[in-house]
């Protein structure tokens, strides 16, 4: 064999290269042991972290979202059940292009790109949460979304229990609606994105009662978040049901009545403070408002001039007007200025320092006692006894009555109302204040639900309860906060409101039905417009009353025109499920 | 010379090494294109398998050939290597961005895997012809322009990764050749002085691999992801492993390419620490017994043969490794034996039949 280099010369070099050939070789080897000390290090020393990590990669917990608890009426009536919707969802975290994605799934579906591309980017800042585009998919759609579902990567169909107002607008403003919980909301109470809240009504109110508990999958994923196989299952369970004290015939004749009327009314037993009825006027139908909500429904209920989404009854305050005169008479009556037959003149105008004050009868109405006073609502009687018994002790039996307090009905954002307190010692109060406040004008506001409180007080002898909407949710007793006999001197006036020729309130009488009452209008000027806040507030029957109705209508003729037909409604309906009274 | 004889004469723990890490290969590509075969129906392992008995044959074909012949027709293959890079370049498929592959038949041929085995000839060739001249910079600069023109041909695919693997070979080539130590200084400070020259050509995809080496939580749903669920798999194969065909980075698609770059994360996950170290260990057998056999080799070619050959194996197993494991940048180099790919295991075969046939003929002075 021939070689380039001589063999002496060779062996020489053989010593040489070798070293260098070692050299390398040793390189190697260190590289080796540091392979291997590494190995080591990650599949022996930190072999649960990188477990963990393993773990972590593969499972997921999938959300089984509760059905919430369903809600009866005081029969037993089911009144908001659950129902399985098929809802079509985008997982915001597996989509590659948005515009892509929308158009495809507009193409698929009759949504729009716009609405496509605005519900994903309002649930952007959740995007591993399925959001719900579109919900009750009819089956030629579920054909459409299964067929192309591959080619459009986060689109996806599922089933989720969604609440069911079976009678839409008639309860809406006790029970309220639902819907997914917002960014700010995550932190009270203990919800997830995505989570089903009570946004409302007595879905807010009872919320973690009626949410019942999620359940949840753990699915073991491939690395595209694919389920590959289940692994546990926790079973969701329902909500807590809810026994409402409310009585839907009731509610239906309240309702029916108060038809195109902005107003409200409650309808309480004044023996128990059970809420047997309880609505503002217009109302609204809670399925619209389910996710995924249509922007223009949603739309349109919130800027509605009606305000459909206001529950007036309680979240509605106006001033009282003569329903007023009930509190002025008893505060009158308690301090002993006034009995049962004092006698006031009156000439239809009552003159204070210049300014002239004026009765509902021009003419006047002559002398009149208190019960007289009240049956035709005389002004100038309770102007008289008003400033004599001062806005003080008005105030202060206003207030016995809960005016200007919550009534602590278990609904969202009652309101309180306002009783001139604070404000009757400090400059800003004037004697025409007081005249104005002897008729439940000026400086006073109520609500609904107080009136219908007041009414059952005056109804049951003096009591307040508190008013509740749950079965056996009673809490106290209540408290007498006037003495029987003045109270009833007032009940006298009246019952003589609804049963006598000239008694202001006569359009409530129900044939067969003992019902006594008070009307009351206030003309309003607000922004150059004339408005009559309209009232009514009744008991029947008037000899042993087993139901009081309060009523406000905001643009009526007048009380007796406009508020009390709706009692008589109401008290009709009663009846016709109370025959032996 | 019979072909008896030369079985005899074979490096039997070589031999052993090679043929433990082809059943070894065979199994962890099965279990590691399992999903893949499932869902697409490619049946990789059996392709792999088609490409072993076709790699044995060139191994025994090669073994039979005396290395001097080959060495000697070096120049022809380097030539015919050549015209395969350009066709590559013209006529090749274009996947995942680069062309690498020609087809041919039924099967595909990476002309940058034939390329390592052709170059090594050449160079060694060119080293033992010139060896007067070692010491003086032509060498170099010669040796350097003989794995220049292919290595811009297989840059221009772009494969990075064997292109990178040419670097320290050559090297370790050159200097057991007899390079002056002070030439070595010399290149380690030129290529660090060219470093910011080469970066500013590197494409975006190789930068930002850089940068997850550096920073691979940085972004790990995006460059960062491969490496991060790469040793996730291996840390959680703990000591004794999932089991074949059980893990669940690897059976779950965690693991991208995973059936070739990032074939050991799913020898680290499915067989432990224990599979691993038995597989590295393998890995060191094969590269001791090389330099073993570039030592006891008859003459310089052979020596120098036996080194390129080894240090080039070497660097692939240890770079594919240490990136599997985070030791090293993501760079596309196959692990031999284990990562599927016809032509690199027909490369690695025809180098391990080199070695044999080196080792064979020690005694012949």
């Amino acid at each position: 064999m021939h070689c380039t280099l001589c063999t002496a010369n060779y062996r020489a070099e053989r010593g040489f290269m070798d070293l260098r050939i070692r050299l390398i070789f040793t390189l190697f080897s260190v590289w080796f042991i540091i392979i291997s000390g590494k190995l080591w290090l990650m599949q022996v020393l930190h072999k649960t972290v990188y477990t963990e990590m393993s773990v972590r990669n593969r499972t997921r917990e999938v959300d089984i979202p509760s059905a919430r608890g369903r809600i009866y009426d005081r029969e037993g009536r089911v009144l908001v059940d659950n129902k399985a919707a098929t809802q079509l969802v985008a997982v915001i975290d597996e989509i590659e292009n948005r515009k892509e994605f929308a158009s495809e799934v507009s193409s698929i579906t009759n949504l729009s790109v716009e609405y496509i591309l605005k519900k994903i980017k309002e649930n952007l800042y959740k995007p591993f949460v399925p959001a719900v585009l579109a919900s009750d998919l009819n089956e030629e759609t579920l054909m459409k979304v299964a067929e192309s579902r591959w080619r459009v990567p986060g689109l996806a169909i599922q089933i989720a229990p969604v609440r069911d107002y079976l009678f839409g607008e008639t309860f809406a403003h006790i029970i309220g609606y639902v819907g997914e919980v917002g960014k700010g909301e995550l932190n009270d109470g203990g919800y997830n994105w995505g989570d089903i809240v009570g946004r409302t009504g007595l879905e807010k109110q009872y919320d973690k009662e009626l949410r019942g508990e999620k359940g949840y999958k753990e699915v073991q994923v491939d690395y595209k978040g694919n389920v590959d196989t289940i692994l546990n299952v926790v079973e969701p369970k329902i909500g807590n049901s809810l026994y409402l004290t409310i009585d839907m015939d009731l509610q239906n004749a309240l309702l029916n009545a108060l038809k195109g009327h902005n107003g409200a009314g409650v309808v309480m037993n004044p023996n128990t403070g059970e809420v047997l009825a309880l609505t503002g006027s217009p109302s609204y139908d809670p399925n619209l408002l389910k996710s995924p909500v249509k922007p223009e429904v949603a739309n349109k209920l919130f800027t509605d001039k009606n305000r459909p989404m206001v529950n007036r009854a309680v979240n509605g305050v106006y001033p009282p007007g003569s329903i007023f005169k009930i509190i002025v008479a008893l505060a009158a009556l308690e301090s002993g200025i006034i009995n049962k037959d004092s006698l006031f003149c009156c000439d239809g105008k009552f003159d204070l320092g210049g300014t002239e004050f004026k009765c509902s009868e021009k003419k006047g109405h002559g002398w009149v006692d208190l019960s007289t006073a009240i049956k035709k609502s005389c002004n100038l009687y309770f102007y008289q006894i008003g400033v004599k018994v001062g806005p003080e002790k008005i105030s202060d039996m206003a207030r016995r009555f809960g005016l200007g307090e919550s009534t602590g009905i278990k609904l969202p954002g009652e309101k309180k109302g306002l009783i001139p307190i604070k404000i009757i010692n400090s400059k800003k109060w004037y004697p025409g204040d007081t005249v104005s406040l002897s008729i439940g004008q000026g400086k006073i506001l109520v609500t609904a639900m107080q009136m219908a409180v007041l009414a059952s007080a005056i109804a049951n002898g003096g009591t307040i309860y508190r008013p509740y909407l749950l079965m056996g949710d009673e809490t106290n007793l209540g408290a007498v906060v006037v003495d029987k006999k003045y109270i009833d001197i007032v009940k006298e006036g009246l019952y003589r409101v609804v049963n006598e020729p000239e008694g202001t309130g006569v359009k409530a009488a129900v044939e067969g039905l003992r019902v006594a009452g008070k009307t009351g209008t206030v003309e309003l000027v607000e922004g150059g417009k004339k408005r009559d806040i309209c009232w009514f507030v009744g008991y029947a029957p008037a000899d042993n009353p087993q139901i009081t109705a309060a009523v406000v209508i905001e643009d009526g003729a007048s009380g007796g025109v406009s508020a009390a037909p709706v009692v008589q409604e109401v008290f009709k309906a009663w009846k016709d499920k109370n025959e032996c009274f | 010379m019979n072909v008896f004889k030369n079985v005899k004469k074979l490096d039997y723990l070589l031999l052993t090494s090679m043929i433990l890490l082809m059943i070894a290969g065979w199994f962890i590509m099965y279990s590691a294109s399992y999903q893949e075969h499932m869902s697409t129906g490619v049946d990789y392992a059996k392709k792999q398998f088609v490409w072993m008995m076709i790699a044995l044959v060139i191994f025994f074909v090669i073994v039979c050939i005396d290395y001097h012949f080959l060495l000697n027709i070096s120049f022809i293959i380097y030539g015919v290597i050549l015209v395969l890079l350009f066709l590559v370049l013209v006529l090749g498929d274009k996947r995942f961005g680069a062309r690498r592959w020609i087809g041919i038949g039924g099967f595909t041929l990476q002309p940058s895997e034939l390329a390592k085995f052709g170059v090594i000839l050449a160079v060694v060739k060119y080293l033992v012809w010139d060896i007067e001249n070692r010491f003086k910079l032509k060498y170099i600069i010669i040796c350097g322009i003989i794995v220049g023109i292919p290595s811009i041909l297989i840059f221009k695919q772009p494969d990075l990764g064997t292109m990178l693997t040419f670097v320290p070979t050559i090297c370790a080539m050159l200097f057991a050749a007899g390079m002056r130590w002070r030439y070595i200084i010399i290149a380690w400070a030129l290529s660090i002085a060219s470093a910011p020259f080469l970066w500013a050509h590197l494409r975006p995809y190789q930068k930002k691999r850089v940068f997850t080496f550096l920073y691979p939580e940085h972004d790990p749903f995006g460059s960062g992801y491969s490496v991060i669920q790469s040793k996730i798999a291996v840390g959680s194969g703990g000591i004794l492993g999932k089991g074949w065909l059980g893990g669940t980075q690897n059976q779950l698609n965690f693991i991208p390419e995973r059936h070739t770059d990032f074939i050991f994360s799913v020898v680290g996950e499915e067989w432990g620490f224990v599979g691993s170290l038995a597989l590295v260990t393998l890995f060191f057998m094969v590269i001791s017994a090389g330099f073993n056999i570039a030592h006891k080799a008859p003459d310089v070619s052979g020596k120098i043969l036996a080194l390129g050959i080894t240090t080039i194996f070497g660097f692939q197993v240890s770079v594919n490794i240490g990136m599997t494991i985070g030791l090293l940048p993501v760079t596309g180099i196959p692990l031999p034996f284990i990562s599927y790919g016809g032509t690199s295991l027909l490369a690695t075969m025809a180098m391990m039949g080199l070695l044999q046939n080196i080792y064979m003929r020690r005694f012949m002075f």
